[in-house]
């Protein structure tokens, strides 16, 4: 049976879905699964999670939980990876607070941008060790990576590493999800073709029975049907052609176009929640420690509690947004109830793991590096393309040309990515001003001297998480 | 339910088989199958075994026949071709012009003299077919059988731009028997496979993460298994990789084994030990035509049995991949082809355009192939000899030039391992003569 590998397992509610996930299926139930993470009370948290699912399911999984990450990797088939490193605090905080004093502002910082930049150049050195483990305790594990930012990433553990690596992302089916909601068709019934780079691709095709959907999706435009969410990515798909698939508030700092400090009326206009990434942070920190509490009451009901409560909130702010979605979640989750089995949680991971024991096909979207797969994209970066996934692994498949508007946008967000990588790899200082002078959000706002003050101003506030540059 | 059409349905055993597959998928089970041939009496003998098999079971598909190609193609959502340009009797010219001229063709359907000629024939009719579906089913997709393979895809890619994927099943089979010989269970294998069809290679045969190319070295060592494939197991040898295509076909791909008929029937011949070479006799020249030729007769008996019910039709199906292709399509539900595509830098050491034969995932999107990045370059260098004469076949066949004929021929690495540019103008000369009926474009 396969050993599986959680790294930053103590991200207790993401690693339960995936628990749940990959116990659920027969075929996997009696795995062995080892849950590392650096923080001890995390770990427990998530082992105690872990242990109850593993009770649950039908099937004898082996739960190991250890702060050791050579033992958690020890022969491992398959790695998740789910850290998150500098935490919220500081290093979250520092993305968002230092810009700031510049008039820089940002929605979510995590991809592109002056915080992703930053959180990349803390992140790729941490994954590049990990993978050098894995190079030897376990050379042939499949690396399924959830870490942002995705594509510099993936790119910089493909260029520096031979682990087979697979980035992972929501974004994709997400959206179509979305949208089918939109449109009013069922998700089932949709056929879709999605190409681009992580939370920058488009679906090139979006139909049912052959029926190309795109018409009912500038219906929505045409009826003023447009959630007042979404209105980045519906006036993107205007301008463009095509609908992208990572989420208004994400897009609203890929490009220059939404976020100007003169103009407070395209904040207003478009919807852009400000500093979106700090509040949900702090949720999910109270979502966790709602949860430690109650796991460590001696009560066997505080769980069962916090866990109908966490659903409610969790319903609550869906439904302010997404009403739709919110009673398809309900409903999911009901009917589960009813089934007395767990709702799959959408994530590709299960899959991936499930498709390669049992050699079912599938088709996932995966980020992978851009051998021959995109021809109007750079060779090697990160690309996110169809992924047939059976006994033989992660194949993505061809793309060719995508429409040029689209290969150009992306570029823009693909400078930034070889560049960070480029500064991860060299250690060398110059590129991370590169990076941020390439960077389209940032090079709209600040000039060349305040952009190089603020990547000054950010290595020394990050200082002990970035290794020495020179 | 999908309109499924065949072209060239009179050759029954294959009919027989891929509507077998078809009638056994579920999702397929009321599919209309509309067969179509030149030739009215095979048509309905093949039409009556289909409708054989649809009773047998008692399904809602519906089989329909005609010899107006048109109308079997008007609405189609698949077609099927297996027709064979010229059939048997410009067959057996491919064969025996050449061997005067001393080209020992085991054969001849793929490359050498014979292939070329096979493709010139087979292009402009594919195209038809190509042109037609533009008017009377769009969206059709055109699944080729017909050889030789990479030359009439190509070809048809580079006229019509339309969505094909030509199959073989060389790959499944080869699979099949390498697993065998090292006593794997099929279903436990996993491999990965590329290259241009008959001539592609496993570049990953495993179990798991583990290797199996160690057993299989191991296994050649056997002279019963060596008696199986001599030539396919010599190339392994000395290019590291196992190939698709049987040693028959194999041996005429390459300059290496048929330098003359005294090579042939003393030096190879004798290292065909299995009765399994039989249906290529042993790797003589001109075996297959023979074969083709005496199994029309047996094939008979066959298909009078099953209509008349006294022989019980297949339960399981083929590994033929048709039926998995549509089936993949029309519910929506991935699977894993080797398909042959057009090299859109899926393997980059292959020339662009040309035909490859690489696996390929299929499902409501169509056949989506998947890039191969490390092709060993040995491979690709074998491979393009072969492409050099698919190249010059498409030129021919497409821009009607006649000299790309003979450039074709020249450029074929058995030809030009046994005769001199004279004698090839001379033989092409002839060819093009003696098959001056089928082909028109040329005279």
């Amino acid at each position: 049976m396969a050993k599986i590998t959680f790294i930053g397992a103590g991200s207790t509610v993401f690693a339960r879905n995936l628990l749940n996930d990959i116990l659920g299926f027969p075929e996997l139930a009696d795995s062995t699964i080892s849950l590392f993470d650096i923080d001890p009370e995390r770990l427990k948290t998530s082992e105690i999670v872990a242990n109850k699912i593993a009770k649950s399911v039908n099937g004898n999984p082996t739960i190991e939980a250890t702060t050791d990450r050579r033992r958690a990797l020890d022969g491992a088939d398959y790695a998740i990876c789910m850290i998150q490193v500098g935490g919220y605090k500081p290093s979250t905080v520092i993305d968002f607070e230092v810009p700031k004093k510049y008039g820089l502002r940002q929605t979510i910082a995590d991809t592109l941008g002056i915080g992703g930049i930053f959180r990349g150049l803390r992140t790729i050195p941490v994954l590049l060790d990990m993978c050098r483990d894995m190079e030897e305790l376990c050379p042939d594990v499949t690396f399924l990576q959830y870490v942002n930012p995705m594509a510099m990433n993936c790119w910089a553990i493909n260029r520096a590493t031979k682990i087979r690596t697979v980035g992972l992302c929501h974004s994709v089916q997400g959206t179509a999800g979305e949208l089918a909601r939109d449109i009013g068709v069922p998700y089932e019934e949709i056929n879709y073709i999605c190409a681009g780079i992580n939370h920058m691709a488009f679906y090139l095709k979006f139909e049912r029975n052959g029926e190309d959907l795109y018409p009912r999706i500038r219906q929505v435009i045409d009826e003023g049907r447009v959630p007042d969410w979404n209105r980045v990515r519906y006036e993107i798909f205007k301008r463009v052609g095509y609908f992208v698939t990572e989420s208004s508030e994400h897009f609203s700092e890929y490009t220059p176009w939404f976020i100007k400090r003169d103009r407070p009326d395209l904040i207003e206009r478009f919807n852009v929640p400000l500093d979106e990434y700090i509040r949900r942070c702090e949720n999910q920190i109270a979502e966790w420690e709602g949860m430690r509490v109650a796991l460590e009451d001696p009560d066997p009901q505080a769980i069962v509690r916090y866990e109908q409560r966490a659903r409610k909130e969790r319903l609550e702010r869906i439904a302010a947004k997404d009403p739709v979605r919110a009673e398809q979640l309900r409903k999911e989750w009901e009917e589960a109830a009813q089934n007395h089995t767990v709702r799959h949680s959408g994530e590709y991971g299960s899959l991936i793991i499930h498709s390669m024991e049992t050699g079912q096909p599938r088709v996932i979207y995966g980020n992978v590096a851009n051998n021959g797969l995109i021809d109007n994209l750079p060779q090697g970066c990160c690309v996110e393309v169809p992924v047939l996934v059976d006994k033989n692994g992660l194949q993505p498949t061809k793309i060719g040309m995508l429409p040029p508007q689209l290969a150009a946008m992306m570029q823009t967000n693909i400078n930034v990515q070889a560049l960070t990588v480029e500064a991860a790899l060299t250690q060398k200082r110059e590129h991370i001003y590169h990076a941020a002078m390439l960077d389209p959000h940032t090079a709209a706002e600040l000039d060349l001297d305040q952009i190089w003050s603020l990547v000054d101003d950010l290595i020394e506030a990050h200082s002990g998480w970035l290794p020495t540059y020179s | 339910m999908p309109k499924i059409t065949f072209i060239g349905a009179g050759s029954v055993v294959f009919t027989r088989n891929l509507c077998s597959d078809l009638l056994l998928t579920p999702s397929l089970q009321a599919s209309t199958i509309s067969l179509m041939d030149i030739d009215p009496q095979r048509l309905a003998q093949a039409r009556d075994l289909v409708q054989a098999l649809i009773d047998r079971r008692g399904l809602a598909a519906r089989v329909e026949a005609t010899t107006d190609r048109r109308e079997a193609l008007r609405g189609a959502d698949y077609v099927i071709t297996t027709f064979q340009q010229g059939g048997l009797e410009a067959y057996a010219l491919d064969i025996e012009i050449p061997q005067r001229y001393g080209i020992e063709q085991c054969v001849g359907d793929t490359l050498g003299p014979g292939g070329v000629f096979r493709a010139l024939r087979t292009i402009p009719v594919l195209i038809e077919i190509g042109h037609e579906l533009d008017q009377v089913a769009p969206n059709a997709l055109l699944l080729n059988y017909v050889n030789p393979m990479a030359a009439n895809c190509w070809a048809f890619e580079r006229a019509t731009g339309r969505p094909h994927v030509g199959l073989c099943h060389s790959v499944q089979g080869t699979s099949e028997m390498l697993a065998k010989w090292i006593n794997v269970p099929y279903d436990e294998v996993v491999f990965r496979c590329a290259g241009i069809n008959h001539q592609a290679f496993f570049l990953e045969f495993r179990r798991g993460t583990t290797d199996l190319y160690p057993l299989i070295w191991e296994a050649i060592q056997h002279s019963e298994i060596e008696g199986q494939e001599p030539v396919r197991i010599e190339m392994m040898k000395y290019f590291g990789y196992f190939v698709t295509e049987s040693s028959g076909h194999a041996s005429e791909y390459l300059p290496y084994f048929r330098k003359s008929a005294q090579q042939v029937n003393e030096e190879l011949v004798p290292r065909f030990t299995d009765p399994v070479n039989s249906w290529y006799d042993f790797g003589r020249s001109g075996g297959y035509l023979r074969h083709c030729l005496e199994r029309l007769e047996h094939a008979q008996a066959d298909f009078d049995e099953l209509i008349a019910g006294t022989k019980a039709p297949p339960t399981v199906r083929s590994h033929e991949y048709s039926s998995h292709i549509i089936e993949a399509i029309e519910t929506n539900q991935p699977t894993r082809i080797n398909g042959n595509v057009p090299n859109r830098n899926l393997i980059p050491n292959l020339p662009q355009g040309c035909c490859v034969e690489v696996p390929c995932l299929v499902d409501g999107n169509g056949i989506q192939p998947t890039p191969v990045h490390d092709y060993p370059p040995q491979l690709a260098a074998l491979n393009r000899t072969n492409i050099n004469v698919q190249e010059l076949i498409v030129e021919a066949a497409i821009n009607g030039k006649r000299d790309a004929i003979y450039h074709a021929v020249m450029l074929d690495p058995l030809t030009a391992a046994v005769s001199t540019l004279p004698r090839i103008h001379a033989m092409v000369s002839e060819m093009l003569e003696a098959q001056a009926r089928w082909l028109p474009q040329f005279s």
